[in-house]
Formats: structure tokens, C-alpha cells, sequence
């Protein structure tokens, strides 16, 4: 193995120890969690999937949930919440290794990983609590296992492709067109043999019953009148057919001109500016300025910025890289060969998800599986040139180092130091995207800490960040909507907990009486704006003995 | 497309393939990543001294997965 090679499997391996320590120790950041990925299992636990009625957003319900309720078990634990992600970005680089060794040698195989580790928006996903990443590490099984059905026969490897794709089209509804393609083909390369290919579709129907998110469907259809959720989730989609789509491939690939310069300069830098200018200029001259763009966005004007959030930054410099190389493998490549079929897959799932998500500013992680098969397939594709020569390797390892280890130190949260904070003080790690809410969880902290049995009533409004504080609560609260709290409700409320004290949490969300025609007291409040205060109350007059 | 040979000195060839294709790589022509060598069929061991390898932490993380979502959807629906 080259020198650049061995440095390469050292980064690769210290950076994948650095983001498994980020993903034991740090809290759920992204405020998504706190919106609908983990508050609803919460909802979900009171409330149920069918006939749910404190779910505050239709998120919350709607979505698949499989990967989702695999985080019950660290929620419960109070720890390791990236942990899921995690391993299913381990998944994905294991098979990426595993399949590049033995064809191209381990050299090429760390270079593939390290090339991985350089994509910022992957490796954020693979730290965080988003189900996309779970969706390509369902196709990254599927194919795994069929290969590995092939070579060595047997029934177990099948069995986990449909167990693959099951959970692909169980974690994010974007995975369900997806596993749906893979199952065809699945289906099509078992053609020959009837008797495997019948096990096959049983054991994926199964799978899907059990893994696919069936429930969520149901309660969706009981709560909107359809499978999807309201209005057929319209506000998410691309709505305009294949204008939308084409119009959507120009948004995606002139967002992903990044060479991390915005990151490092902590504002929006001349490529992001000229990026969104040239594509402005080319929709405004095709007529599809308004094409493809997702309703939910509304009127915001084009953003190009990488932030250095998770949910809003590019795959950096390795993925512009990748977008060079992937047009030019499918011209010259071989079409047998291991890269052309990696760029035409990534060109594929890139069209697909033009064609399904309507563009936003956060959409950024739906083409993760996109990035990833074409930055593979550049590295393979690069292989040759890395073998032979010297300057190529120590260039590309310039790239990678800076790609996945400089960038990251620059990002919104996913520093050393913000491993650090989330041991240090978990709350301010916590509300790092939700600054606003540290108050009031300090708050509530103080409370439950002076006050142990208290029991919370806890309302919110529809966008609100709830997670935050259940995961503070652990048991102590019951959801309500704010119509629902009167004053017989509370009074009932108190009687099935005998000697608690009773707190109510508004969370940005008025009550519909007067707090004292309740009998509440307010303890304390935390206006964010004019319209949206998380206010802490005390029912009757049970104080606790050491606090309020 | 760089051929098997001319990548590393052959201890750094970490398949398991070449310990069992001796010569018989190419009958199949080329596997699904498209490389030179496919592996021959391989010499099936007993599943009782099969051990757990890299090879099979995907479908290992797979499963460890699906059995948390379904005890948790399950514990959830449950109301625990």
C-alpha cells in the first residue's frame, strides 16, 4: 500500500472514531426532531396512529415511522441518539469497502471510504436523526445481499434483500418509489428460477407488513381521506411533471458548487451568489422560474448558501468533483464496468428525485444516494490515474483531507467542541439550532429538579418544538390540545394523579381561557416574538416544598 | 478499468476470492461491479464454521435495526 494510501485508511478510520463519539454523546440537534422525527413518538405513544388526537403537526403522523421508532430505545436511554444513522452509515461504508476490495484492492477500497467520509451533508445525515440516510443504506443492502445471493446461493441473502428494501420503503416515503424499482429488477434477475423468485416476493411482502410502515398509511388514510397525507402532501412534491423535474436538475446541481468556501467564510461567498444568479438567468430564459418547486418553500427566493447546518450545506468539494466526473464516465466508461453502472444509478436516483421532491432549501439530503453512487463511481472511474501517479494521490488526498476533516471543523455542529458541549452542557447543545427555547428548558429543568413528582400538561402549537422537553419530562407529561383545557379537564386531570403537583407547559401556544379562570398560576414565561410565548404554569396552589 | 494485478503487493488483497478462484476467476466474465475477475463458485463451508466477518455487518446492522422499530412500534402502540 502507498503512502497516501495508508494516510488515507488513517483519516478514513479516525474520522469514522470521531463521528461514532459525536454520535454516543450529542443530543438530538436538528430541529426537526424536535418538530415530528422523535416528538412523535411521543405523540404517537399517548395518542396512538389511529384516531390520534394531540398530534400537533401532520408530520407527526403521516410520515413512515420505522426508522423513526428505532430511536425509542436511546430516547429512553438518554443517549446515543445519532446511533441509528450511525450504523447505517457504517452499513453503507462496509458494503462499499467489502465490494471495491476485491475487485480493485484495499487501497482503492480505503480511498472509496475516506472519499465518503469528504461528503459534508452525508456525514451530517449519518450523525443525526433523519431517516434518509437509512434509505440508502437499505439499497446499499439490497445490493449487498443480491450479490452476495449470487455467489455464494443460499437462502438468508435474499431474505435480507427484501428485508432491505422493506426498510428503505419503511423509513422515508422517498424510499418507496425506490425499493419499488429494486424490487422489480430483484424480481427480473430471479426470472429463471420461479421457485426463488416466488420466496423472494413472499418474504418482501412479509417484510413490508412488518417493516414497510403499513400503520402510518392506515392512520393517514382514517385522518386525510388518502394514503399520502393532506392534499396527497402537495406541498412537499414537484407538481409540474417533467418541467418541474428539469427545472429542479438545474436548481440541485447549481446549489452543489461548493468548494466549502461559504462554510469557511461564514457567509454567503461569490460562487453560492453567481451559482444562484446563473440559475436564475437559465430558468427565467426556459420559462420555468416557478417550475418544481415545492409549495412549502412559498416565495423564498433561491438560496445557494452552504451553512454548515445539516440541513442546509452541500457535499463539498468531493461532490462538485463528482458531478464533473459522473457525465464524462457515462460518455467514455465502459458500460460493463463498475463506474459507468455506479454514475448511470446515480444519474437515475438523481432524476428520480427530481421528478418526485418539489425543490426547497432544505432538500438537500434527498440526494444523498445520488452523491453517493457518483462519488463512487469517480473514485473507481480515477483509479487508474491514483495507481500511476504520485502527484494525482497526494492532489486527491489534499482534497479528501480538507473535504472531510477541515470542513467539518467549520460546521454548525459538529465540531470537537460541540462534542465537548454536549457533555459539558447538554441543554445548550440541545437548543443549538432553537436558542430561543434555552430559557424555558432551563426553566423547566429547574422546575422538575425542585420538583420531582410534578406532573406536566404540555400544549403546543403546530410548529412547535416539543421534543426538547419531553425528553426532559420522561413520563412526567400528558399532550393536550389547547381546546381540550378547561377547567373540568384539569380538575380531572388532577384526580387521576393523586398527589402530584400539577404544571402546565404551553409551548408558543395561547391557552384558549384565561390562565386564572383555570386556576393557573403563571410561573414563568419565554416570549420568542410578539406572537409566540412558551409560558410555565402552576395549577391550584400544591407548590413543592424545595421550589416553585 | 485497473486490473486486479496491478493493485498492491498481494498481501494487501483482502478477498477471500483468490484463496478459493485459483485460475477460475474469469469463467463467469465479469461480476456486477464490473471488474476483471469474478469469483469462482466458492467452496461452500459448513454453516457451523462459518464465522461473522466484516462481510456481514450490513445485513448484521440490517436486522439489529428492524427488531428495535418493531419492538418499539409495537411498545408505542402499546402506550409503554
Amino acid at each position: 500500500m502507498t503512502r497516501s494510501a495508508s494516510v488515507a485508511r488513517a483519516a478514513a478510520l479516525g474520522l469514522w472514531a470521531y463521528y461514532l463519539v459525536y454520535s454516543l454523546v450529542a443530543p438530538a440537534v436538528v430541529t426537526d426532531a424536535h418538530l415530528y422525527d422523535l416528538a412523535r413518538l411521543y405523540v404517537i405513544r399517548q395518542g396512538g396512529l389511529l384516531h390520534n388526537d394531540v398530534f400537533t403537526n401532520f408530520t407527526q403522523l403521516v410520515f413512515p415511522w420505522t426508522f423513526s421508532a428505532a430511536h425509542w430505545p436511546f430516547v429512553r436511554l438518554g443517549a446515543g441518539y445519532a446511533l441509528p444513522s450511525f450504523a447505517c452509515f457504517t452499513g453503507i461504508l462496509v458494503v462499499a469497502f467489502t465490494a471495491i476490495a476485491p475487485a480493485y484492492g484495499a487501497e482503492i477500497a480505503w480511498l472509496s471510504t475516506l472519499a465518503l467520509l469528504a461528503l459534508p451533508t452525508l456525514v451530517y445525515q449519518a450523525t443525526s436523526i433523519k431517516p434518509d440516510v437509512a434509505v440508502v443504506f437499505g439499497v446499499f443492502c439490497w445490493f449487498d445481499a443480491l450479490r452476495r445471493a449470487r455467489r455464494d446461493g443460499g437462502r438468508l441473502p435474499l431474505l435480507v434483500s427484501a428485508l432491505a428494501l422493506a426498510f428503505a420503503a419503511g423509513a422515508k416515503t422517498s424510499g418507496v418509489p425506490i425499493a419499488a424499482g429494486l424490487a422489480l429488477a430483484t424480481v427480473w434477475t430471479l426470472r429463471n428460477d420461479r421457485r426463488r423468485a416466488a420466496e423472494w416476493i413472499a418474504a418482501a411482502g412479509v417484510f413490508v407488513v412488518l417493516f414497510g410502515s403499513v400503520e402510518t398509511y392506515v392512520g393517514t388514510r382514517l385522518t386525510y381521506g388518502n394514503y399520502a397525507g393532506p392534499d396527497g402532501l402537495r406541498a412537499l412534491r414537484n407538481n409540474d411533471g417533467v418541467p418541474g423535474a428539469l427545472a429542479n436538475l438545474v436548481r440541485h446541481v447549481a446549489y452543489n458548487v461548493d468548494v466549502g468556501a461559504d462554510v469557511l467564510a461564514d457567509h454567503k461567498t461569490a460562487l453560492s451568489t453567481g451559482a444562484e444568479e446563473v440559475c436564475r438567468r437559465l430558468l427565467a430564459a426556459l420559462g420555468w422560474e416557478a417550475k418544481g418547486i415545492a409549495p412549502v418553500m412559498g416565495r423564498r427566493p433561491l438560496d445557494f448558501v452552504k451553512s454548515g447546518y445539516e440541513a442546509q450545506d452541500g457535499f463539498g468539494p468531493v461532490g462538485t468533483i463528482a458531478m464533473l466526473v459522473v457525465p464524462v464516465v457515462l460518455v467514455r466508461g465502459r458500460i460493463r464496468g463498475a463506474p459507468w453502472q455506479l454514475a448511470a444509478a446515480s444519474v437515475a436516483s438523481l432524476a428520480l428525485v427530481c421528478q418526485t421532491v418539489g425543490f426547497n432549501l432544505w432538500v438537500n439530503r434527498f440526494l444523498l444516494l445520488p452523491f453517493v453512487l457518483g462519488t463512487l463511481a469517480a473514485v473507481l472511474y480515477l483509479a487508474p490515474r491514483w495507481q500511476r501517479s504520485a502527484g494525482f494521490r497526494v492532489g486527491t488526498l489534499v482534497v479528501l483531507l480538507y473535504a472531510g476533516c477541515v470542513l467539518p471543523l467549520y460546521s454548525y455542529a459538529r465540531k470537537p467542541s460541540d462534542v465537548w458541549q454536549s457533555i459539558a452542557d447538554r441543554d445548550l447543545m440541545l437548543t443549538k439550532e432553537l436558542p430561543g427555547k434555552l430559557p424555558a428548558l432551563r426553566a423547566a429543568r429547574a422546575i422538575v429538579a425542585a420538583c420531582p413528582t410534578s406532573f406536566w400538561v404540555v400544549t403546543a402549537t403546530t410548529l412547535a418544538p416539543q421534543f426538547l422537553f419531553y425528553d426532559l419530562l420522561r413520563d412526567r407529561e400528558l399532550l393536550s390540545r389547547p381546546a381540550f383545557l378547561d377547567a373540568a379537564r384539569l380538575a380531572q386531570i388532577r384526580a387521576e394523579h393523586p398527589g402530584r403537583p400539577i404544571r402546565l407547559l404551553a409551548i408558543d401556544q395561547p391557552l384558549f381561557e384565561e390562565p386564572a379562570a383555570l386556576g393557573l398560576t403563571e410561573l414563568a414565561s419565554f416570549p420568542n416574538d410578539a406572537r409566540r410565548v412558551t409560558r410555565i404554569f402552576r395549577y391550584g396552589d400544591d407548590a413543592c416544598a424545595a421550589g416553585p | 478499468m485497473a486490473r486486479r494485478d496491478s493493485v498492491g503487493p498481494p498481501d494487501e488483497r483482502s478477498a477471500p476470492y483468490e484463496s478459493r478462484g485459483s485460475g477460475l476467476e474469469n469463467r463467469r466474465g465479469c461480476d456486477s461491479l464490473g471488474a476483471r475477475m469474478t469469483p469462482a463458485p466458492p467452496e461452500r463451508a459448513p454453516a457451523t464454521s462459518r464465522s461473522v466477518g466484516l462481510a456481514d455487518v450490513p445485513a448484521i446492522l440490517l436486522i439489529v435495526l428492524c427488531t428495535l422499530s418493531l419492538v418499539s412500534r409495537v411498545l408505542l402502540l402499546l402506550g409503554r
